[in-house]
């Protein structure tokens, strides 16, 4: 019974590895047959695989005015990618080369880029921007093209080619940095575009939306068979951003204003919001050569311009501020009580000497004896040479510190500090026995070493007119998603309340006016009519023998202040004959009425003129 | 028990472990996180957002499952079989509360885990553990004839609660599993195979009613499948009982599989259905499968080499990193790494039968067949699946695959069945 049970038991046992061994073979069989067998089906269908998915690049939020007129929006433009598996055919690359001019080895380059990264599967780009013409070459010859593909993108189009160039920045091919520096969802690929410059960039997180995908069946063309579209993820187009800058006003600044051939800057900001209505920097260059991509011969010739429109003026351009600084030397006499408003001077001869140096007025017969109203309303400088001894370098650069100069605004976008001199400027630049006090006879007229860039100062005039706060400009009013609602409002910001003691606003606020408005004043070509605007003329010196850099800073209307702004014409000549009408013309076109040209002060009769240095509105 | 157990029985398990088997484990153990590494280090092409990914962390997580297996395995070899014997019963009352607390905490939906603290587990999974024990003690303690169908039925009693439970979760592929012990089993205590196809024939009736109801609007092979079960029924001499009962369950099909096909949700009807016809969806289930064969196909004799494959970064191999792991294997180490595997646990299955014919102890002659069965049966249904042979069922690769639970369960169990091929002296 025991062998039996035994017997049977072994009979069992090898019949259970004999299953197990049969079962095992099968598999390796099978095995066998798909691998080995049929590996070249199968390599082919891996090589083909069927289905991709796509992603779909959410299009970039539109940049529009305060209004909500578009100034940057998107056009499809059609790319050429290869299948990573088509870059080994090299007829594919010749055919692609001499039908469409593709640079082959730079595509090459950018696959083996890919694959350093270990994406040597993504597609590679190989051209970018095709014509109608190149368009339908493909799409008629599509089998002569097996793993080449076009899709279409969303292209950065600027609207007004060069309107606010300085402002709106353009986008451009994201840098390998950027793709390593970023991850997660929103992770940039080699080929994507981002913002480089201006709001494309400051607002880069927010005009990006996210992306979507398709799942889509291709064939060994890869041409799309279908679509799942069940699977697919819609993108989510990014936010829009809206300015406040002012187009209309902006745009007549840098179109009909502005003197031709000449660079410069021209700020106008709300007074009490710190808002940019306009931040123009002349010359400005089309934004869209950018967006399409430019060539570097193209390039180098931007950068090679004796205007440099490369460059940002508005907020990045340290100018010597001339005579428009005699707001803050003022604000300085005034403060440290050097000087006080009724007190006569001593008479201005037409020069001032020190040691064995003369310091020349720019009115060359002398203004005689004057008050500080005057010397501010005339720009008497040796009015303010004489005072320069007793305030002194350091007294002059306190005031000017407090006055935001010498420190950044706090503007979203880049800007210069500008330079505020003191003794230890002097000290560390000259040497501590390398200088003397006749430096701040230079400072205290705004030439010499101090230099402000036109935000600065218009950010200065908004404190005149708002009765002393230091705003900080602002460029993004608010922030748009796709279905209206509003993201993030810009809150206006002060930086610094009370900048002024009264008495020094009332004479500011007072001497500003007479220099539009006065007998003797030096900008009388800023007044428009129907409107009161008060400013100060600046006509700073350059160095080297070439024309003088033309200023205005202005605030209107005198009696309400509502926008305030500075106006450069680099190497113009007077401030008073060259950027005073512009400021006008700014006025008349925000406050909307016509310009009727500079000769209306001069029309008016002796007794309005001396209503309108009282104050009183005809 | 030795005198010389030495630290924590290291040498008692040095001496007395199964060396080949141990090695066949420890081998794929190794291929198991050289492969994770692959799939997680290689980013998905074209997609690189959005969880397409298998994320690094898989890979350190499942060093850390190993070394806790590792800890198990270790146990598993130390635990005296007689108390697991002796608790056989007790286990699987405990498996059974907890896999009713899951349906219970899971409330409605699919729901197979438990959380314990930071730890969460697939009752499931240690449900399988429980069953072979249990299953092992009492075949080895009832007499009479294997081949008479109650001796039948009672071993099948005990596979039913929890087999239904794991259903309502539901998981059809985990619960195959148990048939997968019980079957395997019941041969081992001299079922004969012919009986065994008449105990499979009410599920080929099924299958087979099924397919030509949905497929082809027939019923006429079914037809003749019965006749034919009830002829080798006559031709065997069973019992008249036995007689009937055959062909009532088979006959009764007719009525069950439309009732029963109505019930399965859709995603299992899903799998059936595009396992019969993969062209009516390309995207579902057949879609995987043929994916999954792309790749393998892909890799040919000598594979695309490590890190090399290109399928997996197209994310269109589903659970790359669970289910569909062997695609990656047989992708990038082509045949001889996928022939490599199968012989690995071929070797496996083969010491494991070894165990169970040269033991002594009739616990330890049914425990071991049960753990090499279940082994064995989730090897060929995985890798079936991988190369479009078997059904899409959503069992892991054992020892490969990621998962925890599964991999702590199956290296507990191998621990165990090197220690029973160590104790096969023992009555």
């Amino acid at each position: 019974m025991a062998a039996l049970a035994s017997r049977a038991s072994e009979r069992i046992t090898q019949c259970a590895y004999v299953i197990v061994v049969a079962v095992f073979t099968l598999l390796t069989v099978r095995l066998f047959q798909v691998q080995v067998l049929e590996h070249r089906t199968f390599e082919r269908l891996a090589r083909e695989n069927q289905f991709r998915i796509k992603r779909v690049v959410a299009p970039r939020g539109v940049i529009r005015d305060r209004t909500g007129k578009s100034l940057v929006d998107n056009v499809a433009e059609y790319q050429l990618f290869i299948d990573a598996t088509a870059m080994h055919n090299d007829s594919l690359l010749a055919r692609l080369a001499h039908d469409f001019g593709v640079d082959t080895t730079a595509a090459q380059a950018r696959w083996q880029a890919l694959r350093q990264r270990r994406r040597g599967h993504d597609p590679v780009k190989a051209l970018g921007n095709l014509s109608k013409a190149q368009l339908s070459q493909f799409e008629e010859n599509l089998e002569r093209y097996p793993g080449a593909w076009l899709d279409a993108r969303g292209r950065r189009r600027y609207i007004f080619g060069d309107f606010a160039t300085h402002v709106l920045g353009y986008v451009g091919e994201v840098t390998q940095e950027q793709v390593d520096g970023s991850e997660g969802a929103r992770a940039y690929r080699l080929g994507d575009v981002a913002g480089k410059s201006g709001v494309e960039a400051l607002s880069e997180m927010e005009l990006r939306g996210f992306d979507g995908r398709r799942w889509v069946q291709v064939n060994a063309a890869g041409a799309e068979l279908f679509e799942l579209v069940d699977k697919a993820e819609p993108p989510i187009a990014g936010h829009d951003v809206f300015l406040t800058i002012d187009f209309d006003l902006q745009h007549a600044i840098e179109t009909r204003m502005w003197p031709e051939g000449r660079a410069g800057a021209a700020v106008v900001m709300d007074v009490r919001t710190g808002e940019l209505l306009a931040a123009v920097s002349k010359p400005g260059y089309d934004l869209n050569r950018f967006a399409i991509g430019i060539s570097s011969a193209d390039y180098e010739k931007l950068r090679n311009d004796p205007l440099t429109p490369l460059f940002n003026r508005y907020s990045m351009a340290a100018y010597p501020p001339g005579s428009t600084y005699k707001v803050v030397s003022s604000a300085a006499l005034l403060d440290h009580r050097i000087a006080r408003v009724r007190e006569w001077k001593q008479a201005c001869p037409g020069w001032y000497q020190v040691g064995i140096r003369t310091f020349r007025c720019h009115k060359e017969e002398g203004h005689g004896s004057l008050t500080m109203l005057g010397g501010f309303t005339q720009s008497c400088d040796v009015y303010y040479y004489q005072q320069a001894r007793a305030l002194g370098v350091d007294r002059l650069a306190q005031t000017a510190r407090q006055l935001g100069f010498g420190a950044r605004t706090g503007f979203a976008l880049p800007e210069a500090d500008g330079l505020v001199p003191d003794t230890r400027y002097y000290n560390r630049v000259l040497g501590e026995r390398g200088w003397t006090w006749a430096v701040a006879v230079n400072c205290i007229i705004g030439q010499g070493e101090v230099l402000v860039t036109p935000l600065q100062l218009a950010r200065l005039v908004c404190a005149v007119a708002n009765g002393g706060a230091l705003v900080q400009p602002q460029i993004v009013h608010r922030v748009v998603d796709a279905r209206g609602r509003v993201v993030r409002a810009v809150t206006p910001e002060v930086e610094r309340d009370g900048i002024f003691d009264d008495s020094v606003l009332r004479f500011l606020r007072r001497a500003m006016l007479n220099v539009v408005v006065g007998e003797r004043g030096t900008g009388h070509a800023a007044l428009p009519e129907s409107l009161i605007v008060a400013g100060k003329t600046g006509t700073a010196e350059t160095p080297g023998k070439k024309e003088d850099h033309a200023w205005f800073i202005f605030l209107a209307p005198h009696d309400k202040p509502e926008i305030a702004g500075a106006v450069i014409v680099e190497r113009a000549g007077h401030g008073g004959a060259v950027a005073a009408p512009i400021a006008r013309q700014i006025v008349a076109e925000y406050f909307g009425f016509e310009d009727r040209g500079v000769a209306y002060w001069r029309r008016l009769p002796e007794l309005q003129r001396r209503r309108l240095v009282r104050g009183e509105t005809s | 028990m030795s005198h010389s157990a030495g630290i924590l029985g290291l040498r008692r398990f040095a001496e007395q472990v199964d060396r080949p088997a141990l090695g066949a484990i420890l081998a794929l153990l190794l291929l198991s996180l050289v492969t994770l590494y692959s799939v997680t280090r290689t980013p998905v092409l074209d997609l690189g957002q959005r969880g397409l990914d298998v994320g690094e962390g898989v890979f350190w997580r499942q060093i850390v499952w190993i070394v806790i297996g590792l800890g198990a395995l270790y146990v598993g070899f130390h635990l005296p079989f007689r108390l697991l014997e002796a608790t056989a019963w007790l286990q699987y009352a405990v498996v059974l509360l907890l896999l009713i607390a899951v349906l219970l905490v899971g409330g409605s939906g699919v729901e197979r885990w438990i959380r314990l603290g930071p730890v969460q587990f697939q009752p499931s999974e240690f449900a399988k553990i429980a069953v072979v024990f249990v299953l092992a003690r009492y075949l080895a303690r009832s007499a009479g004839n294997g081949n008479r169908l109650r001796n039948v039925i009672l071993p099948l009693c005990i596979v039913l609660p929890p087999v239904g439970l794991i259903l309502r979760q539901p998981d059809l592929g985990t619960s195959l599993v148990f048939f997968a012990i019980l079957g395997p089993l019941l041969y081992w205590r001299g079922l004969k195979l012919w009986h065994m196809l008449l105990l499979v024939s009410p599920g080929i009736s099924f299958l087979l009613h099924l397919y030509f109801r949905t497929q082809h609007a027939t019923l006429w092979p079914w037809l003749v499948f019965v006749v034919l079960v009830f002829g080798v029924t006559l031709w065997r001499r069973l019992y008249l009982l036995e007689n009937i009962c055959m062909l009532v369950v088979n006959a009764s099909v007719h009525v069950l599989e439309p009732m029963l096909w109505e019930r399965l949700r859709q995603y299992q009807q899903q799998r059936i259905v595009s396992f019969f016809d993969p062209s009516i969806d390309p995207m579902g289930q057949g879609y995987h499968v043929a994916q999954s064969k792309i790749a393998v196909g892909a890799g040919g004799f000598l594979g695309q080499g490590f890190m090399e494959g290109t399928q997996k970064e197209l994310a269109f191999l589903p659970a790359r990193h669970t289910d569909f792991i062997f695609s990656v294997v047989g992708e990038e180490f082509g045949f001889v790494g996928a022939v490599l595997v199968v012989s690995l646990f071929a070797l496996l299955v083969v010491r494991g039968i070894g165990f169970a014919a040269r033991a002594r102890n009739g616990f330890v002659r049914y425990a071991a067949f049960g753990i090499t069965s279940y082994v064995m049966f989730q090897v060929t249904q995985n890798v079936g699946m991988t190369v479009g042979l078997l059904p899409v069922t959503g069992i892991p690769l054992p020892l490969v695959s990621y998962g925890g639970s599964s991999l702590l369960v199956t290296l507990f169990l191998m621990g165990v069945l090197l220690n029973l091929g160590a104790r096969w002296r023992e009555y």
